[in-house]
């Protein structure tokens, strides 16, 4: 292990190069894949994303096992920390609470008091009349 | 915005159904208006006292940006006589019910039979 491996020109290389492009591209897949789902606007949990980075953790930990080198040693902490976080972002940091109420089906919506983009008061009482109503309750730029 | 872009796009569609389509969020007036101005079909209802989010059981508490507490993302389906129909939330905030989706939900939980 460790030992380099002759190439036909004479130059020694590393041995477990070949996990190396692999590697670093299964640690980008993800976020591009992403950015197309985005782009694509389908919002949908992207869990394939630290599964990419964590597969890329693993190749590069064996190009690693086949010679320790300081970059390879980064490229390993780096890919792994991204999945990691990755991980922990999808299954943890962007949790939401399980509704558990007050609004329940087959009631009629809380009483509230809001106010329209103009100014004008929206109520409960708005919510009654011709039409059906889809409220979203949205959060920030999505 | 995604979620509201693909929600305006298919407005006709709502439409169709004798649906509107309400949009709150706790941010300010301002913001309100320019979300407006963006998105023209949607009725577009800022929450800036958060009455409304925590009549409803729907506030996040200090998932905001800095702290603070925001609107759980959460959809309500909601019949001409202020009746709730449906409600939807997602276990993710990365998840918003597609048009698709939503649509049927409104086929199934407000015009079918009605």
């Amino acid at each position: 292990m460790g030992m380099l491996a002759d190439s036909p020109a004479g130059v020694r290389r590393p041995p477990g190069r070949l996990y190396l492009a692999p590697g670093i591209s299964l640690a980008l897949l993800g976020p591009i894949l992403y950015a197309l789902q985005l782009r694509a606007r389908i919002l949908t949990v992207p869990w394939y994303m630290p599964a990419l980075g964590t597969a890329a953790a693993a190749v590069l930990l064996a190009a690693l096992v086949r010679a320790r080198t300081l970059p390879r040693v980064v490229a390993v902490l780096l890919v792994g920390l991204v999945a990691g976080a990755e991980w922990w972002l999808l299954v943890w940091g962007t949790r939401l609470p399980a509704y558990a109420g007050p609004v329940a089906v087959g009631s009629p919506f809380p009483a509230f008091t809001a106010s329209r983009a103009n100014g004008s008061v929206f109520s409960q009482d708005d919510l009654r009349g011709d039409q059906n109503t889809v409220l979203v309750l949205f959060r920030g730029r999505w | 915005m995604t979620e509201l872009g693909e929600l305006e796009a298919h407005q006709a569609d709502f439409a169709r159904r004798n649906t509107r389509l309400v949009v709150v969020s706790v941010e300010g007036r301002e913001e309100a208006e320019k979300t407006q101005a963006d998105f023209p079909h949607l009725v577009v209802v800022a929450d800036t006292e958060r009455n409304l989010a925590s009549a409803a059981g729907m506030i996040h508490p200090h998932a905001g940006p800095h702290g603070g507490d925001v609107a759980a993302p959460t959809t309500v389906l909601i019949d001409r006589q202020g009746t709730v129909r449906w409600l939807y939330r997602s276990a993710s905030v990365l998840r918003r019910l597609s048009p698709g989706e939503l649509l049927a939900a409104v086929d199934e939980h407000l015009t079918a039979g009605r």
